[in-house]
């Protein structure tokens, strides 16, 4: 640099061109100028308006993709809260069905428990009564067959006991009882 | 014979028969035969209590007397006073199957005083 700085330094002594001096060809500048201006027209008209347009194009692509996004977004946003909703109807009638049904089944329940404590009640009941007719009736026919029993005692003991001599007594008493 | 005779007024023939003394076993006869000829045979009994009821009336007791052993003489008397009637007369039947007791049968009234009597009366208190 410090070398550089010298030359340029000398040769400005020397009195040339400023041009000459820094190194620059005036021709060739200008040839890269040209050379420039036509990269920058062929540019401007053949490559720049390709890649615009594809750019462009994906720009476009790309918002409709986000307007796409943001769309399907709120769609499951509102999608979401429709969800929610439903499911919160759907719980809520969930649960008024399962306290229905939890009081449909008490109510059967208990019902039940009803039915089968009067059937119980008419079944004990209906034994009761016909315990107390068995009993009743044993009683009568115990009772039959002692009288029968007796009498057929007594018909035997008598028939063999009473003579004629008794039976005057008898006779004696009947008649005197009927006066 | 298209006249139906009453069994009163059969018995009270009877009856009238007996008293102007004609013989009972013709009396009898000629009502069997009556009864026969007019197919009321059935009714035999019937007029039998008829001419018994009819004779009670005219003072003459017919008492049909049923005992298991025969009646003595006094047991007769005892239920001739019992009956207390003008004339008694005692139709006595023996059966066996009374055991013991009397058994007195009036136009109009029963004495029923028989073991047997009594020992059926004890069977129908069953239930």
């Amino acid at each position: 640099m410090i070398t550089a700085f010298t030359q340029f330094g000398a040769e400005e002594a020397a009195g040339g061109d400023i041009l000459s001096t820094l190194g620059i060809d005036v021709k060739l500048l200008a040839f890269q100028i040209v050379a420039f201006l036509l990269l920058v027209v062929v540019l401007g008209k053949w490559i720049f308006p390709v890649f615009f347009k594809i750019i462009d194009k994906r720009e476009a692509a790309i918002e409709a993709s986000n307007r796409a996004a943001v769309e399907a977004s709120k769609h499951a946003e509102k999608a979401k809260t429709d969800i929610d909703a439903m499911l919160k109807q759907a719980r809520g009638e969930a649960k008024d069905i399962i306290a229905t049904a939890k009081e449909e089944a008490d109510a059967m329940v208990a019902d039940a428990e009803t039915k089968g404590q009067a059937s119980a009640e008419r079944i004990v009941k209906a034994a009761q009564d016909d315990i107390a007719k068995e009993v009743e009736s044993a009683k009568r026919a115990l009772h039959n067959e002692t009288i029968e029993l007796v009498a057929a005692a007594t018909e035997k003991v008598v028939g063999t006991t009473v003579d004629a001599k008794v039976d005057a007594n008898v006779i004696k008493a009947a008649i005197e009882d009927s006066k | 014979m298209d006249t139906k005779i009453s069994r009163r007024k059969l018995a009270k023939y009877v009856v009238d028969a007996i008293g102007n003394g004609r013989k009972q076993a013709a009396i009898l006869k000629e009502l069997a035969a009556y009864l026969v000829l007019t197919g009321r045979q059935r009714e035999a009994e019937l007029v039998v209590r008829a001419i018994e009821d009819e004779l009670a009336e005219r003072g003459t007791v017919i008492a049909r007397v049923t005992v298991a052993h025969p009646l003595t003489a006094e047991l007769t008397n005892a239920i001739k006073r019992l009956v207390d009637a003008k004339e008694i007369q005692i139709n006595e039947t023996v059966d066996p199957h009374v055991i013991g007791g009397v058994r007195v049968e009036t136009p109009g009234s029963i004495l029923d005083a028989t073991i047997q009597r009594k020992l059926l009366a004890l069977r129908q208190v069953k239930q």
